[in-house]
Protein backbone atom coordinates (compact mmCIF):
# COMPACT_ATOMS: atom_id res chain seq x y z
CA UNK A 1 0.00 0.00 0.00
CA UNK A 2 2.65 2.43 1.42
CA UNK A 3 4.74 2.10 -1.76
CA UNK A 4 1.52 3.33 -4.29
CA UNK A 5 0.91 6.47 -2.52
CA UNK A 6 2.06 9.44 -4.19
CA UNK A 7 2.61 13.05 -3.56
CA UNK A 8 2.07 16.15 -5.84
CA UNK A 9 4.78 16.65 -7.92
CA UNK A 10 5.56 12.92 -7.54
CA UNK A 11 6.73 11.40 -10.98
CA UNK A 12 5.12 7.93 -11.92
CA UNK A 13 6.10 7.40 -15.58
CA UNK A 14 7.68 8.36 -18.77
CA UNK A 15 5.50 10.71 -21.28
CA UNK A 16 6.86 7.58 -23.75
CA UNK A 17 4.88 5.08 -21.66
CA UNK A 18 1.65 6.75 -20.41
CA UNK A 19 -0.64 9.51 -21.14
CA UNK A 20 -1.66 11.78 -17.75
CA UNK A 21 -5.38 11.19 -16.84
CA UNK A 22 -7.32 12.58 -13.53
CA UNK A 23 -5.45 14.47 -11.27
CA UNK A 24 -1.96 13.74 -13.45
CA UNK A 25 0.03 16.04 -15.61
CA UNK A 26 3.28 16.07 -18.25
CA UNK A 27 5.99 18.06 -17.60
CA UNK A 28 7.13 17.08 -20.53
CA UNK A 29 9.04 14.13 -19.44
CA UNK A 30 7.37 12.55 -17.17
CA UNK A 31 3.74 12.00 -15.74
CA UNK A 32 3.63 13.59 -12.75
CA UNK A 33 0.84 13.20 -9.57
CA UNK A 34 -1.45 16.34 -8.89
CA UNK A 35 -2.28 15.50 -5.70
CA UNK A 36 -1.95 13.12 -2.75
CA UNK A 37 -3.46 9.49 -3.80
CA UNK A 38 -3.12 6.19 -5.15
CA UNK A 39 -2.05 5.11 -8.84
CA UNK A 40 -4.28 3.92 -10.94
CA UNK A 41 -3.02 2.56 -14.40
CA UNK A 42 -5.16 1.54 -17.33
CA UNK A 43 -3.20 -0.16 -19.18
CA UNK A 44 -5.56 -0.79 -21.77
CA UNK A 45 -5.50 3.06 -22.73
CA UNK A 46 -1.94 3.80 -21.12
CA UNK A 47 -3.36 6.34 -19.14
CA UNK A 48 -2.51 6.93 -15.56
CA UNK A 49 -5.02 8.30 -13.32
CA UNK A 50 -4.64 9.58 -9.74
CA UNK A 51 -7.29 8.21 -7.07
CA UNK A 52 -7.63 10.98 -4.43
CA UNK A 53 -10.31 11.26 -1.73
CA UNK A 54 -11.52 14.75 -1.39
CA UNK A 55 -13.28 16.15 -3.99
CA UNK A 56 -12.85 20.21 -4.47
CA UNK A 57 -16.00 22.02 -5.35
CA UNK A 58 -15.67 22.84 -9.02
CA UNK A 59 -18.23 21.01 -11.06
CA UNK A 60 -16.95 18.56 -14.05
CA UNK A 61 -18.67 18.03 -17.32
CA UNK A 62 -21.91 15.46 -16.33
CA UNK A 63 -22.16 16.28 -13.07
CA UNK A 64 -25.79 17.22 -11.81
CA UNK A 65 -25.61 20.33 -9.76
CA UNK A 66 -28.56 22.56 -7.89
CA UNK A 67 -28.73 26.20 -7.41
CA UNK A 68 -29.95 29.52 -7.15
CA UNK A 69 -30.50 31.50 -10.02
CA UNK A 70 -28.36 34.98 -9.82
CA UNK A 71 -28.92 36.71 -12.90
CA UNK A 72 -31.19 36.45 -15.25
CA UNK A 73 -30.25 37.62 -19.17
CA UNK A 74 -32.19 37.59 -22.91
CA UNK A 75 -30.93 34.35 -23.24
CA UNK A 76 -29.11 32.79 -20.66
CA UNK A 77 -29.29 32.62 -16.88
CA UNK A 78 -26.28 32.55 -14.05
CA UNK A 79 -27.03 30.05 -11.65
CA UNK A 80 -24.77 29.99 -8.11
CA UNK A 81 -23.89 26.23 -7.25
CA UNK A 82 -25.31 25.05 -3.92
CA UNK A 83 -24.88 20.76 -4.61
CA UNK A 84 -23.11 18.70 -6.85
CA UNK A 85 -24.22 15.35 -7.53
CA UNK A 86 -26.04 16.08 -4.25
CA UNK A 87 -23.64 16.74 -2.10
CA UNK A 88 -23.56 20.41 -0.65
CA UNK A 89 -20.61 23.19 -1.20
CA UNK A 90 -19.61 25.96 0.01
CA UNK A 91 -17.92 27.53 -2.97
CA UNK A 92 -21.00 29.12 -4.97
CA UNK A 93 -19.42 28.80 -7.78
CA UNK A 94 -21.06 30.33 -10.78
CA UNK A 95 -22.25 28.38 -14.01
CA UNK A 96 -24.05 29.97 -16.88
CA UNK A 97 -26.84 27.96 -18.80
CA UNK A 98 -28.51 28.83 -22.23
CA UNK A 99 -31.77 29.22 -22.68
CA UNK A 100 -31.86 30.33 -26.29
CA UNK A 101 -33.87 27.38 -27.50
CA UNK A 102 -36.45 27.19 -25.12
CA UNK A 103 -40.14 28.23 -26.11
CA UNK A 104 -40.87 30.21 -22.79
CA UNK A 105 -41.09 33.95 -22.15
CA UNK A 106 -39.72 32.99 -18.25
CA UNK A 107 -37.15 29.85 -17.87
CA UNK A 108 -36.56 30.66 -14.50
CA UNK A 109 -36.58 34.14 -11.89
CA UNK A 110 -33.78 35.43 -9.50
CA UNK A 111 -33.38 33.14 -6.55
CA UNK A 112 -34.88 30.06 -8.06
CA UNK A 113 -33.85 27.11 -7.29
CA UNK A 114 -32.82 25.27 -10.66
CA UNK A 115 -31.38 21.88 -11.52
CA UNK A 116 -28.88 21.51 -14.68
CA UNK A 117 -26.03 19.38 -15.82
CA UNK A 118 -22.71 20.87 -16.31
CA UNK A 119 -21.55 20.66 -20.33
CA UNK A 120 -18.72 22.28 -20.72
CA UNK A 121 -15.74 24.12 -19.42
CA UNK A 122 -15.07 27.34 -22.36
CA UNK A 123 -13.16 30.34 -22.16
CA UNK A 124 -13.01 30.46 -18.29
CA UNK A 125 -17.11 29.65 -17.80
CA UNK A 126 -18.87 26.81 -16.85
CA UNK A 127 -21.37 25.84 -19.45
CA UNK A 128 -24.74 23.82 -17.88
CA UNK A 129 -27.78 22.49 -19.43
CA UNK A 130 -31.60 23.20 -18.35
CA UNK A 131 -33.17 21.17 -21.36
CA UNK A 132 -33.71 17.57 -21.00
CA UNK A 133 -37.05 17.01 -18.54
CA UNK A 134 -35.39 16.68 -15.32
CA UNK A 135 -33.55 19.40 -15.44
CA UNK A 136 -35.25 23.40 -14.64
CA UNK A 137 -36.94 25.24 -11.43
CA UNK A 138 -37.21 22.62 -8.50
CA UNK A 139 -38.69 25.82 -6.52
CA UNK A 140 -40.04 29.24 -6.80
CA UNK A 141 -42.58 31.60 -5.62
CA UNK A 142 -45.37 33.41 -7.09
CA UNK A 143 -43.77 36.77 -9.07
CA UNK A 144 -46.69 38.84 -8.40
CA UNK A 145 -47.39 38.36 -4.42
CA UNK A 146 -44.26 36.03 -3.30
CA UNK A 147 -46.12 33.27 -2.07
CA UNK A 148 -46.51 29.46 -2.78
CA UNK A 149 -47.04 28.16 -6.31
CA UNK A 150 -48.65 25.04 -7.34
CA UNK A 151 -47.17 23.28 -10.48
CA UNK A 152 -50.16 23.20 -13.66
CA UNK A 153 -49.01 21.17 -16.46
CA UNK A 154 -45.62 23.00 -18.11
CA UNK A 155 -46.72 26.31 -15.61
CA UNK A 156 -47.27 27.12 -12.34
CA UNK A 157 -49.80 28.91 -10.24
CA UNK A 158 -50.23 30.96 -7.46
CA UNK A 159 -52.17 29.64 -3.88
CA UNK A 160 -52.71 33.15 -2.86
CA UNK A 161 -53.63 35.32 -6.14
CA UNK A 162 -53.77 32.99 -8.78
CA UNK A 163 -51.27 34.38 -10.99
CA UNK A 164 -50.03 31.96 -13.96
CA UNK A 165 -46.79 32.09 -15.04
CA UNK A 166 -44.02 30.28 -17.17
CA UNK A 167 -41.09 28.38 -15.85
CA UNK A 168 -39.45 25.36 -17.38
CA UNK A 169 -40.18 23.22 -14.27
CA UNK A 170 -37.81 20.21 -13.78
CA UNK A 171 -40.24 16.75 -13.55
CA UNK A 172 -38.27 17.36 -9.87
CA UNK A 173 -40.57 20.23 -8.94
CA UNK A 174 -41.57 20.34 -5.78
CA UNK A 175 -40.33 16.65 -4.84
CA UNK A 176 -36.52 15.09 -3.37
CA UNK A 177 -34.27 17.85 -4.27
CA UNK A 178 -36.30 20.67 -3.07
CA UNK A 179 -37.12 19.01 0.03
CA UNK A 180 -33.22 18.23 0.43
CA UNK A 181 -32.49 22.48 0.09
CA UNK A 182 -34.87 23.45 2.36
CA UNK A 183 -33.75 21.22 5.08
CA UNK A 184 -30.76 23.40 4.38
CA UNK B 1 21.09 41.79 10.45
CA UNK B 2 24.78 42.20 10.25
CA UNK B 3 26.33 41.20 13.53
CA UNK B 4 24.86 42.52 16.42
CA UNK B 5 26.74 43.08 19.45
CA UNK B 6 25.61 40.51 21.78
CA UNK B 7 26.68 38.58 24.67
CA UNK B 8 25.49 35.58 23.16
CA UNK B 9 27.65 32.84 22.38
CA UNK B 10 26.20 31.73 18.88
CA UNK B 11 27.99 28.86 17.64
CA UNK B 12 30.98 27.44 20.12
CA UNK B 13 34.89 26.13 19.22
CA UNK B 14 33.12 22.74 19.01
CA UNK B 15 30.47 23.80 16.39
CA UNK B 16 27.65 23.87 18.76
CA UNK B 17 24.66 26.15 18.51
CA UNK B 18 23.42 28.60 20.91
CA UNK B 19 20.36 26.15 21.09
CA UNK B 20 22.33 23.09 20.98
CA UNK B 21 22.23 22.25 17.49
CA UNK B 22 24.76 21.60 14.90
CA UNK B 23 25.61 23.29 12.11
CA UNK B 24 23.34 21.44 9.89
CA UNK B 25 20.66 19.96 12.06
CA UNK B 26 16.89 21.88 11.98
CA UNK B 27 15.21 22.37 14.69
CA UNK B 28 12.25 19.71 15.82
CA UNK B 29 9.78 20.24 12.88
CA UNK B 30 6.08 18.33 13.80
CA UNK B 31 3.39 18.63 10.99
CA UNK B 32 -0.32 17.78 11.22
CA UNK B 33 -2.92 17.75 8.80
CA UNK B 34 -6.30 18.46 8.92
CA UNK B 35 -6.88 19.79 11.93
CA UNK B 36 -9.54 22.28 11.04
CA UNK B 37 -13.08 21.23 10.70
CA UNK B 38 -14.61 24.30 8.34
CA UNK B 39 -11.35 24.30 6.44
CA UNK B 40 -11.12 22.61 3.30
CA UNK B 41 -7.66 21.88 3.70
CA UNK B 42 -5.90 22.64 7.24
CA UNK B 43 -2.53 22.01 8.55
CA UNK B 44 -0.75 22.54 11.78
CA UNK B 45 3.14 23.47 12.31
CA UNK B 46 5.54 23.16 15.30
CA UNK B 47 8.89 24.68 13.68
CA UNK B 48 11.06 24.87 16.26
CA UNK B 49 9.18 26.86 18.95
CA UNK B 50 6.97 28.16 16.47
CA UNK B 51 3.67 27.32 16.06
CA UNK B 52 1.10 28.22 12.64
CA UNK B 53 -2.12 27.40 11.55
CA UNK B 54 -2.57 27.18 8.02
CA UNK B 55 -6.05 26.89 6.39
CA UNK B 56 -6.93 26.99 3.02
CA UNK B 57 -10.71 27.68 1.51
CA UNK B 58 -11.56 27.35 -1.87
CA UNK B 59 -11.52 27.03 -5.07
CA UNK B 60 -13.89 29.93 -4.25
CA UNK B 61 -16.18 32.33 -5.47
CA UNK B 62 -14.30 35.14 -5.67
CA UNK B 63 -15.02 38.57 -3.84
CA UNK B 64 -14.87 41.22 -5.18
CA UNK B 65 -15.82 40.10 -8.29
CA UNK B 66 -14.14 42.41 -10.14
CA UNK B 67 -10.79 40.85 -9.21
CA UNK B 68 -11.92 37.32 -11.21
CA UNK B 69 -9.39 36.67 -13.77
CA UNK B 70 -11.37 35.01 -16.86
CA UNK B 71 -8.54 32.82 -17.83
CA UNK B 72 -7.33 31.59 -14.56
CA UNK B 73 -7.60 31.56 -10.39
CA UNK B 74 -6.18 33.94 -8.81
CA UNK B 75 -4.30 32.71 -4.83
CA UNK B 76 -5.04 34.90 -1.79
CA UNK B 77 -2.72 34.62 1.04
CA UNK B 78 -3.04 35.62 4.66
CA UNK B 79 -0.19 35.91 7.14
CA UNK B 80 -1.11 36.84 10.60
CA UNK B 81 1.01 36.96 13.84
CA UNK B 82 -1.73 37.04 17.07
CA UNK B 83 -1.72 39.55 19.53
CA UNK B 84 0.10 36.75 21.69
CA UNK B 85 2.64 34.92 19.77
CA UNK B 86 5.52 37.08 20.85
CA UNK B 87 6.26 38.56 23.96
CA UNK B 88 4.64 42.33 24.09
CA UNK B 89 1.65 42.02 22.93
CA UNK B 90 1.53 42.95 18.85
CA UNK B 91 -1.55 44.75 17.21
CA UNK B 92 -4.34 42.43 15.45
CA UNK B 93 -3.88 44.57 12.41
CA UNK B 94 -2.03 43.78 9.38
CA UNK B 95 1.89 45.08 9.99
CA UNK B 96 4.26 45.83 6.91
CA UNK B 97 5.79 43.15 7.50
CA UNK B 98 3.04 40.90 7.60
CA UNK B 99 1.76 42.34 4.65
CA UNK B 100 5.33 41.62 2.83
CA UNK B 101 5.37 37.93 3.96
CA UNK B 102 1.74 37.74 2.98
CA UNK B 103 2.88 38.88 -0.43
CA UNK B 104 6.14 36.70 -0.33
CA UNK B 105 4.17 33.84 1.13
CA UNK B 106 1.52 34.13 -1.92
CA UNK B 107 4.65 34.06 -4.91
CA UNK B 108 6.55 31.45 -3.12
CA UNK B 109 3.03 29.04 -3.15
CA UNK B 110 1.65 30.57 -6.90
CA UNK B 111 4.19 28.34 -9.20
CA UNK B 112 3.39 25.39 -7.58
CA UNK B 113 -0.89 25.72 -7.20
CA UNK B 114 -2.56 24.52 -10.77
CA UNK B 115 -4.43 27.82 -10.79
CA UNK B 116 -5.62 27.90 -14.45
CA UNK B 117 -7.57 24.62 -13.61
CA UNK B 118 -9.94 27.00 -12.09
CA UNK B 119 -10.86 30.60 -13.96
CA UNK B 120 -12.75 33.05 -11.87
CA UNK B 121 -12.11 31.28 -8.57
CA UNK B 122 -9.97 31.89 -5.23
CA UNK B 123 -8.25 30.03 -3.83
CA UNK B 124 -7.66 31.92 -0.12
CA UNK B 125 -4.88 30.62 2.21
CA UNK B 126 -4.90 31.72 5.84
CA UNK B 127 -1.92 31.79 8.07
CA UNK B 128 -2.17 32.56 11.78
CA UNK B 129 1.21 32.16 13.58
CA UNK B 130 0.23 31.46 17.10
CA UNK B 131 3.67 31.27 17.91
CA UNK B 132 6.77 33.02 16.73
CA UNK B 133 10.59 31.70 16.84
CA UNK B 134 12.13 33.81 13.79
CA UNK B 135 11.90 31.72 10.40
CA UNK B 136 7.91 31.35 10.91
CA UNK B 137 7.59 32.49 7.17
CA UNK B 138 9.35 29.45 6.08
CA UNK B 139 7.37 27.59 8.36
CA UNK B 140 4.36 29.18 7.52
CA UNK B 141 5.26 28.40 3.94
CA UNK B 142 5.71 24.13 4.71
CA UNK B 143 2.00 24.56 6.43
CA UNK B 144 0.37 25.79 3.43
CA UNK B 145 1.72 23.46 1.23
CA UNK B 146 0.62 20.42 3.34
CA UNK B 147 -2.79 22.88 3.66
CA UNK B 148 -3.37 23.01 0.08
CA UNK B 149 -2.41 19.37 -0.92
CA UNK B 150 -5.04 18.39 2.58
CA UNK B 151 -7.53 20.92 0.09
CA UNK B 152 -6.93 18.07 -2.88
CA UNK B 153 -5.72 21.36 -4.77
CA UNK B 154 -4.29 19.77 -8.20
CA UNK B 155 -0.11 20.97 -7.51
CA UNK B 156 2.89 21.24 -9.58
CA UNK B 157 4.81 20.03 -6.59
CA UNK B 158 4.89 20.39 -2.60
CA UNK B 159 6.89 23.22 -1.65
CA UNK B 160 8.92 23.13 1.18
CA UNK B 161 11.61 25.74 3.05
CA UNK B 162 14.00 26.33 5.03
CA UNK B 163 16.33 29.55 6.10
CA UNK B 164 19.77 28.78 6.54
CA UNK B 165 22.18 31.65 7.33
CA UNK B 166 25.07 33.05 8.62
CA UNK B 167 26.40 33.19 11.94
CA UNK B 168 30.26 33.62 13.38
CA UNK B 169 31.43 33.35 9.99
CA UNK B 170 29.83 30.07 9.26
CA UNK B 171 26.99 28.61 7.43
CA UNK B 172 24.17 27.40 9.63
CA UNK B 173 20.70 25.46 8.62
CA UNK B 174 17.51 27.10 10.08
CA UNK B 175 18.29 30.15 11.69
CA UNK B 176 16.61 30.54 14.99
CA UNK B 177 15.29 33.88 16.49
CA UNK B 178 18.58 34.48 18.44
CA UNK B 179 20.62 33.74 14.96
CA UNK B 180 18.01 35.76 12.78
CA UNK B 181 18.91 39.33 15.79
CA UNK B 182 22.59 38.75 16.20
CA UNK B 183 24.01 36.60 13.25
CA UNK B 184 25.28 37.77 9.73
CA UNK B 185 22.80 36.89 7.26
CA UNK B 186 19.75 35.29 6.99
CA UNK B 187 18.45 33.75 3.65
CA UNK B 188 14.51 31.64 3.34
CA UNK B 189 14.26 29.55 0.50
CA UNK B 190 11.34 27.45 -0.68
CA UNK B 191 12.20 24.66 -2.86
CA UNK B 192 9.68 22.16 -5.04
CA UNK B 193 11.84 19.29 -4.46
CA UNK B 194 10.27 17.23 -7.20
CA UNK B 195 10.58 19.63 -9.84
CA UNK B 196 14.07 20.85 -8.45
CA UNK B 197 12.99 24.28 -8.87
CA UNK B 198 13.16 27.02 -6.18
CA UNK B 199 10.11 29.42 -5.69
CA UNK B 200 11.52 31.89 -2.87
CA UNK B 201 15.14 33.51 -2.18
CA UNK B 202 15.53 36.41 0.05
CA UNK B 203 18.47 37.13 1.43
CA UNK B 204 19.07 39.51 4.95
CA UNK B 205 22.77 40.60 5.30
CA UNK B 206 25.85 40.23 3.26
CA UNK B 207 27.87 36.91 1.78
CA UNK B 208 30.45 36.39 -0.94
CA UNK B 209 29.40 34.10 -3.84
CA UNK B 210 30.66 31.19 -2.30
CA UNK B 211 28.80 31.74 0.94
CA UNK B 212 26.14 32.00 -1.33
CA UNK B 213 26.63 29.19 -2.76
CA UNK B 214 26.63 27.20 0.20
CA UNK B 215 23.63 28.66 1.90
CA UNK B 216 21.90 28.04 -1.16
CA UNK B 217 22.60 24.86 -0.74
CA UNK B 218 22.70 24.04 2.63
CA UNK B 219 19.03 25.41 2.75
CA UNK B 220 17.93 23.10 -0.46
CA UNK B 221 19.30 20.62 1.90
CA UNK B 222 17.51 21.35 4.57
CA UNK B 223 13.70 21.40 2.22
CA UNK B 224 14.57 18.31 1.35
CA UNK B 225 14.46 17.32 4.84
CA UNK B 226 11.38 18.89 5.40
CA UNK B 227 9.09 17.78 2.34
CA UNK B 228 9.77 14.27 4.18
CA UNK B 229 8.01 15.86 7.03
CA UNK B 230 5.39 17.01 4.71
CA UNK B 231 4.64 13.55 3.43
CA UNK B 232 4.49 12.20 6.66
CA UNK B 233 1.78 14.51 7.47
CA UNK B 234 0.17 14.29 4.56
CA UNK B 235 0.24 10.13 5.15
CA UNK B 236 -1.22 10.18 8.13
CA UNK B 237 -4.00 12.16 7.31
CA UNK B 238 -5.29 10.35 4.12
CA UNK B 239 -3.81 6.71 4.87
CA UNK B 240 -4.00 6.04 8.56
CA UNK B 241 -7.20 4.33 10.20
CA UNK B 242 -7.87 1.96 7.51
CA UNK B 243 -8.59 5.57 5.53
CA UNK B 244 -7.65 5.47 1.53
CA UNK B 245 -7.55 7.98 -1.13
Amino acid sequence: MSESIIFPGDRIASVEEYEAGHNTFDDGNDVRATVVGTVEIDKKERIIHVKHSSVISIPKVGDIVIGKVTAVFGTMIAVSIDYINGKPKSSHVECICSTRNLRKKRIALVNDIVCVRIISHLNGAIHATIKEPQFGVLFTKCVKCGRKVIQIRDAVKCTECSWIDERKLSSDFGTNYFVKLSEK
Amino acid sequence: MGGRDTDLVLLDENGIRCDGRKIDEPRRIMIKAGVLKNADGSAYIEFGDNKILAGVFGPRDVHPKHIADTDTGILRCRYHMSPFSVTERKSPAPSRREIEISKVLKEALQPAVMLEQFPRTVVDVFLEVLQADGGSRCAALDAASVALADAGIPMRDMVSSIAAGKVADTIILDVNNEEDQAGQADMPVGYMPNLEKITLVQLDGILTQDEYKKCLETAIGGCKLVYEIQKKALTDKFFSNGESA
